[in-house]
């Protein structure tokens, strides 16, 4: 009896398959695990600048991430392992954790990766199907929402923070509800301490936060807002990258830096996609600068603050949320370039890589229709030999 | 060497394709001798390319045939297939084919008699100063098609480059390369016939006339380089290209040497450059040096899990049973025996399925050699396919528009230039089926598009119907109208007479009518006599051919066993005498002018009366022709299996059924009933 004899009562014995039979080694989870790998230098220099608070804040972020999958997944009636194998959960609570400030509440943190992960993603249909990144998504979400809480649990970058902002010094002001001015302005003192070498005067501690105020104050780019609106921004001194707290910004941009080449090693990021962003960037920045320098700030200063180097590395490059084609995703970085340089200038909000992710994502679909591939064989004459 | 491009071409300049991966090599028999396999105990083979819609089946069951005589005549773009060894037909009938979904077509089986005679061979020994077509014809009639894998037929290639291109054959292109992993014959064959190839390769020459003879061989086969340089002194230029998949593909090769891009909507020998298989060149040149018809092939056989591996020489027909057992197949569970090379073959659902010109390698890997397929994840957009795609398409695209069955939006994204070659489905992160999706694509496309002519050709006949139907409308309406004027005339006449006059004129309406119908009488039956006799005759030999056929028809219905009940054997008498004289009065339409129409309808009545009263005879019996007795009410069809790649993504089928829990489900009224 032969196959069409048998009408379905011989079973299948030899296996069958679709063609091609051979496969090449790059899987979703060996990406995914190996963006997730060259994060982990940032992720220490974090914890080095910015305390355990980092720490949490990823544990916070993975949990819940991993609790919204399963939840997901089985609303979904797919098989659990398969569909929490993708590990691309644990990417969006990495960035997030490098993202939201160090010492935010725990209950703000799981919100921001309910939204990122079963408003961001899953309503859209999962891997692969969202329009936005979760991840700025997310922390745009509570940067709209709540943006008192953001300002006031921003740590000031210190070298040897974790000393100060310890595990549970962190657990204390992250799940017990403690203020957080304390530690802050601990690890503030970091840098005075750093700077003047005068240790018994910090363990003082009641008398210094004047002289805090006025070394560092709000974040660079909050001043720089403020300046700008009462155009005195060319007056405003540029930013000192010899100081201890300045130096954070750039051991960050290194370690994103390394985790970039990695990528870009294992072929996982397009090396043309950050080269176009960055490129870009830097015209964009002198250029602007140069004409108008009560607008737009130096181009230094642009890189280095507000995770410019992150959004080039890991967030433009998320192949989901750009563009499709291979010339609509250079039009992609240069728009996402564009927009950050701008926004800096205009925007009302000081997150302005964020914003500018998420614009550059709406339009990515209508990149996508206007760019497309020419076709095999353009260019052919009939007996053209 | 008149442009420069043919100049660089000559010069041996190397272009590069779009696209291309590196899949691992698994060449481990290329140092293989060839071997020849025995004489299987049953040679099935299939005609479904060898017959053509006009082709015909030049032997019967019980014929004894020898090897290298012709079974079929072959029409169209087909060309006839030879028996591969000496025996006896056994059957003509559906066998299943070398196909995925394990298809059934006509097959011939012979049984070998083992003595394996051959027809003597017709070697044409001074082809040299042979003409083209000669040699044309002798490829075409030997059965020679591209054993490369897509069996082109060699001799419309040629033909096509010789007539279709602009100014003739510029470049021919022998194609070495091979790319395919795992497949090792057209290597060895480079390495064991290497003079052969040549003198197949210089029969080419000259019959195309090239400016440039080129051997393309990929740079992994050093023995098989060597070989050819040698071989092809003075004939052809042996360039080394980088082993890339698909190089060996026609376009990306023409691509690599020539840099040029053909599209896939134009045939390659029609911009004057030929491309041909180095097995098919060796068929060549066994056909007309030797004046051996194709009856045989190389193929590779490799895997895990044969005890050994190698090349070997088998005839068309051979069954891949037969091949596995004498390589000793030792099976793991769910064993994939792939016919084709890892990249492009399929996995077949029997083994008993025989080998035919297009089969270059049997593949039975070990689970461990080349890993089952996983279960799909969704796409993450990582533009890997597109960036290996050699037919410059975005494939994730075409796949996800392919998936939402959106055809047009498919087609759009060039699903037609897609040549399955596998580079998506390799490199994809989410192990994707997308070659799978697009076979699928590409299936239900040549259906829509097969249903749109035949919708077109449907409209068109039913314009043409209503047109008719309008027209005779319209002529009736005129006929109506004038008889009613006509009555209304004649109304209106007698309307203004008195009833004297009326009378009168009814009289002598009468009289009149009265005197027409006598004349017509007499005249009936005076021409009677003369003109109707042969009127009758002819009539009389239209029923006897009428009854002749319906005979025949009662016949073979009897055979086909409809005529079991009487009844309806009375009523398809009737029904087919009235169908009959139906059609005899169609085809005496035109020679008739209107006015007898009806006459002749009137007639055929008295005709019928003459039928019936006729004895038949019943003992003479009538011989079949035409019709084949068919045994289709017996025996229904089959039923067809379904094709397993044409399930788009086997794996997708679990996530289908893909509900809310119960718990979440909103109660609706008819739930709750």
């Amino acid at each position: 009896m032969n196959i069409s004899e048998s009408k379905g009562v011989v079973r299948q014995i030899l296996g069958l398959e679709t063609a091609p039979h051979l496969k090449a080694s790059m899987t979703t989870q060996k990406i995914m695990l190996i963006v997730l790998l060259s994060l982990i230098p940032a992720f220490i220099v974090a914890i080095f600048y910015f305390g355990f608070g980092v720490f949490w804040q990823f544990v916070n972020c993975t949990v819940t991430a991993l609790i919204c999958e399963c939840f997901v997944c089985l609303l979904r009636r797919r098989n659990l392992l398969h569909y929490l194998s993708d590990l691309s959960y644990l990417v969006t609570a990495m960035i997030l954790a490098l993202t939201l400030p160090p010492l935010l509440p725990v209950y703000y943190s799981v919100i921001a990766t309910v939204f990122a992960i079963i408003v961001v993603k899953a309503v859209f249909g999962g891997l692969g199907h969202n329009i936005f990144n979760p991840a700025m998504a997310a922390f745009i979400f509570l940067v709209i929402s709540c943006p008192k809480i953001m300002g006031t649990t921003w740590v000031v970058p210190a070298p040897f923070a974790y000393g100060q902002a310890s595990l549970s010094a962190t657990v204390d002001v992250i799940y017990k509800g403690e203020d957080p001015e304390n530690l802050k302005h601990l690890v503030e003192a970091l840098n005075l301490s750093d700077n003047s070498n005068d240790k018994e005067e910090l363990q003082q501690g009641q008398g210094i936060l004047e002289k805090l105020d006025a070394i560092t104050g709000a974040t660079f780019l909050e001043k720089v807002k403020t300046s700008r609106k009462a155009k005195t921004l060319n007056e405003l001194t540029e930013a000192d990258f010899s100081t201890s707290q300045n130096q954070a910004y750039i051991a960050l941009a290194i370690a994103y830096l390394v985790g970039g080449l990695i990528l870009i090693g294992c072929r996982i990021i397009l090396f043309r996609m950050v080269f176009t962003f960055f490129t870009s960037f830097a015209v964009l920045a002198i250029v602007l600068h140069h004409f108008y320098p009560s607008v737009f700030y130096t181009f230094t200063e642009n890189l280095l603050y507000g995770g410019v180097i992150l959004c080039g590395f890991y967030i433009i490059t998320d192949p989901v949320t750009n563009a499709g084609t291979a010339k609509g995703r250079i039009y992609f970085s240069i728009l996402a370039a564009f927009l950050i340089v701008i926004l800096r200038a205009f925007g009302s909000y000081s997150d302005t890589v964020a914003f500018a992710v998420m614009l550059s994502n709406a339009c990515a679909p209508l990149i996508d229709v206007l760019t497309h591939r020419r076709s095999f064989g353009i260019g052919y004459k009939k007996g053209d030999l | 060497m008149a442009t420069p491009l043919l100049q660089k071409i000559a010069n041996g300049k190397i272009w590069k394709f779009f696209g291309g991966i590196k899949p691992q090599e698994l060449k481990d028999t290329s140092n293989c001798v060839i071997e020849t396999l025995k004489i299987p105990s049953l040679i099935t083979i299939p005609l479904s390319r060898h017959l053509g819609p006009e082709g015909e089946i030049l032997v019967n069951v019980g014929d004894h045939v020898k090897r290298g005589q012709p079974l079929t005549v072959a029409s169209g773009r087909y060309v006839p297939v030879h028996a591969s060894t000496s025996g006896t037909i056994s059957a003509i009938s559906k066998e299943v084919l070398p196909h995925p979904s394990g298809y059934t077509d006509l097959c011939i089986s012979i049984k070998p008699d083992g003595l394996d005679e051959c027809e003597p061979y017709n070697p044409i020994s001074n082809w040299e100063s042979v003409d083209n077509n000669t040699l044309l014809e002798r490829i075409r009639s030997y059965g020679i098609e591209g054993l490369g894998g897509a069996v082109f037929q060699t001799e419309a290639k040629l033909r096509s480059a010789l007539d279709d291109a602009k100014d003739g054959c510029k470049v021919l292109i022998i194609n070495g390369c091979e790319c395919e992993p795992a497949i090792t014959c057209d290597d060895r064959i480079m390495q064991e016939q290497a003079t052969d190839i040549a003198k197949g390769i210089a029969i080419l020459n000259k019959i195309l006339k090239p400016t440039v003879t080129v051997v393309a061989i990929e740079d992994n086969k050093h023995k098989a380089i060597q070989a050819m340089e040698v071989a092809c002194k003075g004939v052809a230029t042996v360039r080394v290209i980088p082993t890339i998949y698909p190089s060996g593909a026609a376009r990306n090769l023409i691509k690599i040497i020539t840099g040029i891009e053909v599209p896939y909507n134009v045939h390659t020998s029609e911009c004057g450059i030929v491309v041909d298989n180095v097995g098919t060149v060796l068929a060549v040149k066994e056909a007309i040096i030797d004046g051996k018809p194709l009856t045989e092939r190389v193929i590779t056989v490799t895997g895990d899990n044969f005890k050994h591996q190698g090349n070997v020489r088998v005839r068309l027909g051979t069954s891949v049973r037969f091949i596995l057992s004498n390589f000793g197949l030792n099976p793991e569970y769910h064993q994939r025996v792939i016919l084709g090379g890892p990249m492009m073959g399929f996995t077949l659902p029997t083994i008993d399925v025989p080998i035919t010109k297009a089969a270059s390698c049997v593949l039975a890997p070990s689970s461990k050699q080349i890993p089952k397929l996983k279960q799909q994840t969704n796409c993450i957009r990582c533009g890997r396919c597109a960036r290996v795609c050699p037919s410059r398409l975005v494939p994730y695209q075409m796949y996800s528009q392919s998936k939402a069955s959106n055809h047009a939006a498919a087609q759009k994204c060039g699903i037609k230039d897609c040549t399955l070659c596998g580079a998506c489905a390799y490199v994809c992160p989410s192990f994707i089926p997308l070659t799978a999706q697009f076979r699928y694509e590409k299936a239900v496309e040549k259906h829509i598009y097969e249903a749109e002519k035949r919708n077109a050709r449907a409209k068109e006949r039913i314009a043409a119907k209503q047109q008719r139907l309008h027209e005779e409308e319209l002529a009736r309406q005129k006929k109506k109208e004038e008889a009613l004027a006509r009555i209304k005339a004649q109304k209106e006449a007698e309307a203004k007479m008195t009833p004297e006059e009326l009378q009168a004129s009814r009289q002598k309406a009468l009289e009149e009518a009265k005197a027409k119908a006598k004349a017509r009488k007499e005249a009936l039956l005076k021409g009677a006599t003369t003109p109707l006799s042969g009127e009758v005759n002819d009539e009389s030999q239209t029923v006897e051919r009428i009854k002749n056929q319906e005979r025949k028809a009662i016949e073979i219905s009897k055979h086909e066993g409809h005529m079991d009940n009487p009844l309806a054997k009375a009523r398809l008498e009737q029904e087919a005498l009235a169908k009959k004289l139906q059609q005899e009065k169609e085809a005496h339409k035109n020679d008739l002018p209107f006015n007898l129409r009806r006459q002749a309808a009137v007639r055929t009545d008295t005709l019928n009366i003459k039928y019936y009263e006729e004895v038949i005879d019943n003992n003479t019996t009538h011989a079949l022709v035409g019709l084949e007795p068919n045994d289709a009410l017996q025996n229904p069809e089959r039923k067809k299996p379904v094709a397993q790649v044409l399930m788009s993504a086997q794996f997708d089928k679990k996530v289908e059924n893909n509900k809310l829990p119960e718990v979440l489900k909103k109660k609706t009224l008819r739930s709750k009933k």
